[in-house]
């Protein structure tokens, strides 16, 4: 009776066992069914972020251009990129494996110049901005000069702009009876004094900043960015510079640069700030120029933002238009965006 | 006298064990088949799950213009060059044509409910393949803010929804009807990188 036991209890025990290993199994296929969908989706985007981040560096560095780059790790897997150009027809091809999951993805992308729309004078404020000018919005020793100076500043004798542009008759009074109350009289350029005239604009400036933004060579988008002395590119190296968030230059720090300078948040200049080229305030930006010191724009200045408030209490504020400083800021400026035109994944 | 009872309780008590056994191996029998069966769906929407995953992705690939041609609830077709660069093939726009046939299509299982899902590249080459137990199919497309677009030039997200169930029925032991509940469900929403 013993041995019948026995046997009956190791025969259940023998069934039970097959039957718990193949739960088991099955269990365990399911899951790798599941974890392999995991492994192809990862492969992927690590495939993708590589060409990403790649695109990226090849903006900053052309040099990088018909090379190979294996061997980079990203989410716990690695990817290998090769590049070929040339600038019209860029190549880049990324392939990643992810835990033995190989993904492979080719993108083909064209290089072309940020293109420079010069702005319409000296200054040009969006309606936008004008419906949100204060008072006393533009204040102290200004000087918005539309005649065209060269790139030191000096005046050329070329043909002149407005110094202040508008969308329309009521922005232009609204503006002008704000210089009359300041007795602003430096707002000089075409059309007589206070140089403010309504301008055709056809250029979309929230689009072009986003656009511009978009390829910047330079960020500043903290405060810790900004040191005492800061340059934003260089008459002979323009850069595309974009401060987004709220930044302050305080009044021991000077910040000078050339190329495009474009403006999200909230910009607080106390100190020096000498700019060559075109300067766009888009979207929240407030600028504000509280000065102790002599800050120069020389090129054009676009406010398409919420606020601009210039108030000098000593020192000088001048926005100068300069046909040359935006011509040679057009040529010199480097900056690539890449146009993605086809995506194998 | 004694012998006789003996013989009586250990063949009770036989009986009892052998019905154990019995009911026991019917359980695993049946448990086993539930897991097998989770299994194969699990497997089948995958492989589906792959295929769509990879054509779509492809939508517009090298084509110029509007690359859906026509965008429906079960029917999708678009331009797209479907060969990987420095493949044979490559360089030649593709249309790429997905729909899902009628249930009575799949006779060889005994699923009164799955369907066929065919893929026709260039309006000739037909791949209608088994049915993987699909019952049900949705396309749904999207514009560049999430909200559900028909204009086939705003389409940037095609979202597919799938529903698989076992090919073949069988009785459920215990209450002897057929078992219809097990089904899977997987969707995918795809941002086409070409549109």
């Amino acid at each position: 009776m013993g041995k019948g036991l026995l046997i009956v209890t190791l025969g259940m025990s023998v069934i039970i066992s097959f039957y718990i290993l193949k739960l088991n199994a099955n269990s365990k296929e399911n899951l790798s069914t599941t974890v392999s969908m995991f492994k192809q989706t990862k492969a992927r985007l690590i495939a993708n972020s590589g060409v990403e981040i790649y695109l990226e560096k090849l903006k900053q560095d052309r040099s990088m251009m018909n090379q190979h780059f294996p061997n980079n790790s990203l989410m716990g897997g690695n990817y290998d990129i090769g590049i070929s150009g040339p600038d019209s027809m860029v190549r880049v091809t990324s392939s990643a494996t992810f835990m033995g999951v190989q993904h492979k993805t080719v993108v083909e992308a064209a290089a072309d110049k940020v293109p420079l729309y010069p702005g319409h004078g000296a200054m040009y404020l969006s309606s936008g901005t004008v419906a949100g000018l204060k008072k006393n919005a533009i204040n102290g020793s200004i000087e918005i000069n539309g005649n065209d100076h060269d790139i030191n500043g000096n005046l050329t004798g070329g043909s002149a702009v407005p110094g202040i542009t508008v969308d329309g008759e009521t922005q232009k009074n609204s503006v002008i009876a704000m210089i009359t109350k300041n007795t602003i009289d430096q707002v000089l350029g075409s059309g007589g004094t206070p140089s403010v005239m309504v301008t055709n604009n056809t250029v979309d400036w929230v689009e072009y900043a986003q656009l511009v933004a978009d390829n910047p060579d330079i960020i500043i988008d903290t405060q810790d960015k900004i040191k005492t002395t800061n340059s934003w590119g260089t008459v002979f190296e323009p850069k595309v510079t974009f401060v987004n968030g709220d930044i302050k230059i305080n009044n021991s720090q000077v910040a000078s640069g050339c190329g495009i300078l474009v403006v999200n948040g909230s910009l607080e200049i106390n100190g020096g700030f000498n700019y060559i080229g075109l300067v766009i305030a888009f979207k929240n930006t407030t600028i504000d120029i509280k000065l102790n010191g002599d800050a120069q724009i020389l090129g054009s200045l676009v406010v398409a933002g919420t606020q601009i408030n210039v108030d000098v209490s000593s020192g000088n504020f001048k926005s100068l238009y300069s046909s040359e400083a935006l011509n040679l800021t057009e040529v010199l400026l480097v900056t690539k965006r890449f146009t993605i035109l086809s995506w194998w994944e | 006298m004694n012998f006789i009872l003996d013989l009586m309780g250990s063949s009770l008590i036989a009986g009892i064990l052998f019905l154990l056994i019995l009911k026991l191996n019917l359980y695993s029998s049946n448990a086993n088949y539930y897991s097998d069966n989770e299994l194969r769906l699990q497997q089948n929407v995958k492989t589906l799950a792959e295929v769509i995953n990879y054509d779509l992705r492809k939508i517009g690939y090298k084509y110029d213009g509007t690359a859906i041609i026509t965008a429906e609830q079960t029917h999708i077709k678009f331009y797209a060059d479907m060969n990987e660069p420095g493949t044979y093939g490559h360089g030649t726009i593709d249309v790429v044509e997905y729909y899902i046939g009628d249930s009575t299509e799949a006779s060889g299982t005994t699923n009164l409910r799955d369907k066929v899902l065919y893929r026709i590249v260039n309006y000739t080459d037909t791949l209608g393949g088994p049915t993987l137990g699909l019952v049900d199919f949705r396309f749904s497309y999207f514009n560049s803010r999430g909200i559900t677009t028909s204009f086939l030039d705003s389409i940037k997200y095609v979202k597919a929804e799938f529903w698989v169930e076992p090919n073949d029925y069988v009785h459920d032991f215990v209450t002897g009807e057929r078992d219809s509940s097990i089904f899977t469900y997987w969707e995918l929403t795809i941002n086409p990188r070409n549109i």
